[in-house]
């Protein structure tokens, strides 16, 4: 698995609230079906944010990003972050 | 609170107009977890800056004013029937405190208020240590 998804994981592992176990999700199950209210979106925001040392711009700032570990990994790659080890 | 699809209750007002109503609540703790873990980063990104000043001034209101906030966005949201609070965030403010609270909308959140036949648009906030309310009411006029 790559740095950026395992670190991802971490994230949401530790500020999401989700009801089901992070390790039992897909990278492209929805996270908000799986109990990530919108409130608890804004917390992983910035936790990604200190996390991957980068700022969501308000363009990609939109309930899409953060619907998947995919599209919030899509959306740390356009930003610059890291995806290798 | 889980963030359930919008549902605007409507029933006859007047004889020419109707009410729209969106309600929302909100956990004041986890306002609280919020800004333990992030402080006025939390507020600044999705807030105001006249919330954010308020915020500055009043630190010990700071997580009942912002829980009530943010559940009045959810309120809102759902009057307007749109789902994306995070990009939406700045479309809404939420001016004064107390019995002076008023709505000021922007951007898509006003084109859809002006599209909905919305003229006016009441929001009524309160709060306990544990959960902050939002009713937002609309008159709608076509």
């Amino acid at each position: 698995m790559e740095k950026i998804t395992t670190t991802i994981r971490s994230v949401l592992d530790t500020h999401a609230f989700l009801a089901v176990p992070i390790s039992s999700l897909s990278d492209f199950d929805d996270l908000y079906a799986s109990g990530m209210t919108s409130h608890v979106s804004v917390n992983v925001m910035l936790a990604l944010e200190d996390e991957f040392d980068v700022e969501f711009p308000d363009a990609v700032l939109r309930r899409s990003t953060f619907e998947s570990i995919n599209a919030i990994r899509e959306a740390l790659l356009s930003l610059g972050a890291s995806d290798e080890p | 609170m889980v963030n359930t699809p919008s549902h605007v209750a409507t029933h006859p007002a007047t004889s020419r107009s109707r009410a729209c109503v969106g309600m929302d609540t909100h956990d004041v703790s986890e306002t609280v977890d919020a800004l333990t873990r992030f402080g006025m980063t939390y507020v600044l990104r999705f807030f105001s800056d006249e919330e954010a000043r308020y915020v500055t001034r009043h630190p010990s209101r700071a997580a009942k004013y912002l829980a009530e906030r943010f559940a009045a966005r959810e309120a809102i949201l759902k009057l307007l029937e749109l789902g994306d609070l995070l990009a939406h965030r700045r479309d809404i403010k939420v001016a004064g405190d107390g019995p002076r609270t008023d709505i000021i909308l922007t951007g898509q959140c006003l084109a859809r208020a002006h599209d909905r036949g919305f003229s006016k648009i009441h929001l009524s906030l309160a709060s306990t240590t544990h959960i902050a309310v939002a009713v937002a009411v609309a008159d709608q006029t076509r």
